[in-house]
C-alpha cells in the first residue's frame, strides 16, 4: 500500500468539509478522486500536500504519518492544484529552475532534470519562451513539469485537464499514463468522468467529506448494485442458453441479445466460473463470456444519488 | 545556495527597465536637493561664494529626504509581496515546496529590500559631495548609510508581516504607511499631548527617560541623532521639541536605542510572517485509532 488515509477530519468553523474519511491507494495506481462540488476532494488533497491542517486522523505513506512529519509530505508529493498563477517574466527554463531551488536540488543537477522533465512534458522546444507566451494548456503541462522536480513518489493532481481542449486533454493523458508506467503513483480528481474511467485503475467517490466507495469502477458497480452483469456471446443455442441460466439461482436479470446473453448474476469468481463451465458442458458455443465495463459516469450517479455533477 | 526566492526576483527585477527607473528617480530627487541647496547658498552670497557651514545643513535635510524615502518606497515593494503571490495564486506552489516558511519570508524580504539598499548605495556619492565642503567624514557618511539598511530591513519586516497576515496587498500597504505615519509625526503628537496632560495634572513634566522612550521609537528623531552625533547642529532636539516644555533634554544620543528598537522589532516581525505563512502551524493532530 503506498497511501492510506484513515479517520481524516477537517472543520471550518460549524462546517465540516472532510468527515472520518479513509482512502487507500495502490503503489503505481492512477486513483481517481470524484465527488460533487464541495464534496472534500481539493480539501483533502491540500492535507495531503501539507497546504491544510487536518483536525483528526492520519496519512500513512509506506507506514510514516506524514501529518505528525511534515518534512516527508514535500519529499514524497508532488502536487498540481486546481488553479494556479505562473510568473510570467520568467522563461520556461528559469520558472523550473525556481522550484528546483525551492526543492534545494544542487545548481549542476538542475539544467538536466529541467530537461528531461520539458522533455518528458513535450515543452522541450519552449525552454527559451517566457512563461507569459504560453498557452494554458503548455501551462498546465509545465505546472505538471515542476510538481515532478524533487521526483516524488505521489503525484497528487487537482483537476490537472480543467479548461483544457480536447487535444490538451489528451496529451495530458498521455503523459500521466507515461508517469504510472514509470511507476509513479497518481491520485487525480476530474470533473470528465469518462476521462477517469479511461485512464484511472482506481476511483474513489466522495460525498459530503466521506468516501462512499472506492476500488475498480467493476468493483464499486458490484458493491452498489450488489451484482455483476456478465456478457456472454454464443455462435447459436441462444435458447438452450437461456435455460441453462434460468436454471442457476444466482443469474438475475436475463436479457437475449442479438448475439448471445446479458444477465445480472450475484455470486462471485468461483460461481462464476461454475457457471461458465455449466454452459461448456451443455455444448453451447461460447464465443466470448465477460463481465460488463461499467462506465464511471453511470456508477457515480447511482453511488451519488444521482442529479449532481462531478 | 542562494535563497531561491531571493534568486528569482533578482533575476526579474535586473531585467525590468522600471527599476533602473526607480533607482535614477531616487538618485535624481537627492541630487536635485543637493544642486538646489548649492545653487540657493551661492545666489544668496554676496559673490557667488558660499559658506561650507551651510553644507552641514544640507547634508542634514538630504539625509532626512533619504529617510522619508525609504519610508516611501520600502513598503511599496515589500507591502504586497506575500499576499500579492496569494493574489497571483503562486504562494501555495512554494509552501508545497521544501523552503521553510522563515526562509520564504526572508527571501522575501532580502529581495524587496535588495533594490533599496542599491539606491542608498547609488545616494553615497551624494552624500560625499558634502564630505568635500562640509563638516562629515566619510565615516560618518558611511554610518548613515548602515544606519538607513538597518531602516530599510526594519521597514521591510514589518510590511512583510502586514502583507502576511492581511488578504488584500492593496490594504496591508496602506497600513504600513499608516504605521510608518504614526511612528514618524504621531510619536511627536502622543508626545505633545502627553506631556501637556501631565502638565496640567501635575505640574510637573514626565520623567525624561519616558519623553526618550517614545522618541526612541520616532525615526526621524533617531536619524536627527545620527546626524547630530556627527555633525552637532542640534536637530534631534529640534524634531523632539525638547525646548518647547521648558527643558532641554538632548536626543543627540538615543540612535543607539532606536537601533535596538529595530532589530527587535524585525525579529518579532519576521518569525510573526513565518508563522502566519505556515499552513501546519501549531499543529495537534490527534493519533487516529
Amino acid at each position: 500500500m503506498m497511501l492510506e488515509i484513515k479517520g481524516l477530519v477537517k472543520r471550518f468553523g460549524s462546517f465540516t468539509a472532510v468527515d472520518g474519511l479513509d482512502m487507500k491507494v495502490e503503489k503505481g495506481s492512477i486513483f481517481g478522486f470524484v465527488g460533487p462540488n464541495g464534496a472534500g476532494k481539493t480539501t483533502t488533497m491540500k492535507i495531503m500536500c501539507g497546504l491544510l491542517k487536518a483536525d483528526d486522523g492520519s496519512i500513512f505513506v509506506d507506514r510514516s504519518d506524514l501529518l505528525r512529519k511534515s518534512s516527508d509530505i514535500r519529499e514524497r508529493i508532488g502536487y498540481m492544484p486546481d488553479f494556479f498563477g505562473v510568473y510570467d517574466d520568467l522563461k520556461v527554463k528559469e520558472y523550473m529552475d525556481f522550484y528546483e531551488g525551492a526543492y534545494y536540488i544542487p545548481y549542476s543537477e538542475r539544467a538536466a532534470i529541467t530537461d528531461k522533465l520539458l522533455d518528458m512534458v513535450n515543452l522541450a522546444d519552449k525552454k527559451e519562451v517566457y512563461v507569459d507566451s504560453l498557452s494554458r494548456g503548455m501551462k498546465q503541462r509545465l505546472c505538471l513539469a515542476r510538481s515532478l522536480v524533487h521526483d516524488p513518489d505521489i503525484l497528487v493532481l487537482d483537476e490537472p485537464a480543467s479548461g483544457l481542449d480536447p487535444r490538451a486533454r489528451m496529451e495530458m493523458k498521455s503523459i500521466l499514463k507515461r508517469l504510472s508506467d514509470s511507476g509513479k503513483t497518481i491520485i487525480i480528481s476530474s470533473h470528465i468522468l469518462p476521462e477517469l474511467d479511461q485512464m484511472c485503475s482506481h476511483v474513489g467517490i466522495i460525498e459530503k467529506g466521506r468516501m462512499v466507495a472506492q476500488g475498480t469502477v467493476e468493483e464499486i458497480s458490484a458493491v452498489v448494485s450488489g451484482r455483476t452483469v456478465i456478457n456472454i456471446v454464443v455462435l447459436d443455442k441462444k435458447d438452450e442458453l437461456f435455460k441453462a441460466l434460468d436454471l442457476d439461482p444466482l443469474c438475475t436479470d436475463i436479457k437475449l441479445t442479438e448475439m448471445g446473453a446479458e444477465v445480472a448474476f450475484t455470486g462471485g469468481e468461483a460461481q462464476l466460473a461454475h457457471l461458465l463451465g455449466k454452459i461448456v458442458k451443455a455444448d453451447i458455443p461460447v464465443v466470448s463470456f465477460d463481465k460488463k465495463k461499467y462506465d464511471l459516469e453511470n456508477v457515480f450517479m447511482e453511488v451519488t444519488g444521482g442529479g449532481v455533477d462531478a | 545556495m542562494l535563497n531561491p526566492v531571493l534568486r528569482r526576483e533578482i533575476q526579474t527585477s535586473l531585467r525590468n527597465w522600471k527599476v533602473y527607473a526607480a533607482i535614477l528617480f531616487y538618485v535624481a530627487c537627492l541630487v536635485g536637493v543637493a544642486a538646489v541647496g548649492f545653487w540657493a547658498e551661492i545666489y544668496n552670497s554676496y559673490d557667488f561664494s558660499f559658506n561650507p557651514g551651510t553644507i552641514n545643513e544640507l547634508y542634514a535635510v538630504m539625509a532626512i529626504m533619504q529617510l522619508l524615502l525609504i519610508i516611501i518606497v520600502v513598503p511599496a515593494i515589500t507591502g504586497g509581496s506575500i499576499n500579492g503571490e496569494k493574489e497571483r495564486q503562486t504562494f501555495d506552489l512554494m509552501l508545497v515546496s521544501r523552503m521553510k516558511p522563515f526562509s520564504i519570508v526572508a527571501g522575501k524580504l532580502l529581495a524587496g529590500i535588495a533594490v533599496v539598499i542599491i539606491m542608498i548605495i547609488a545616494s553615497a556619492p551624494v552624500f560625499a559631495l558634502t564630505i568635500q565642503f562640509g563638516g562629515a567624514s566619510v565615516k560618518d557618511v558611511l554610518l548613515l548609510m548602515f544606519y538607513f539598511m538597518f531602516s530599510a530591513v526594519c521597514l521591510g519586516s514589518v510590511s512583510i508581516l502586514f502583507s502576511a497576515l492581511i488578504k488584500k496587498s492593496a490594504v496591508s500597504m496602506v497600513l504600513v504607511y499608516v504605521l510608518c505615519g504614526f511612528l514618524t509625526f504621531g510619536t511627536l503628537i502622543v508626545f505633545i499631548l502627553y506631556a501637556d496632560y501631565y502638565w496640567m495634572m501635575t505640574g510637573g513634566y514626565p520623567a525624561v527617560w519616558l519623553y526618550k522612550l517614545i522618541m526612541g521609537i520616532n525615526p526621524l528623531v533617531s536619524v536627527s541623532a545620527v546626524i547630530d552625533s556627527q555633525i552637532n547642529i542640534g536637530l534631534a532636539d529640534i524634531f523632539a521639541l525638547s525646548y518647547s516644555f521648558g527643558r532641554e533634554i538632548s536626543y543627540s544620543n538615543i540612535w543607539g536605542g532606536h537601533i535596538i528598537f529595530m532589530v527587535l522589532l524585525s525579529a518579532v516581525s519576521l518569525s510573526f510572517a513565518a508563522k502566519a505563512i505556515d499552513p501546519v502551524r501549531n499543529k495537534r493532530v490527534k493519533k487516529h485509532r
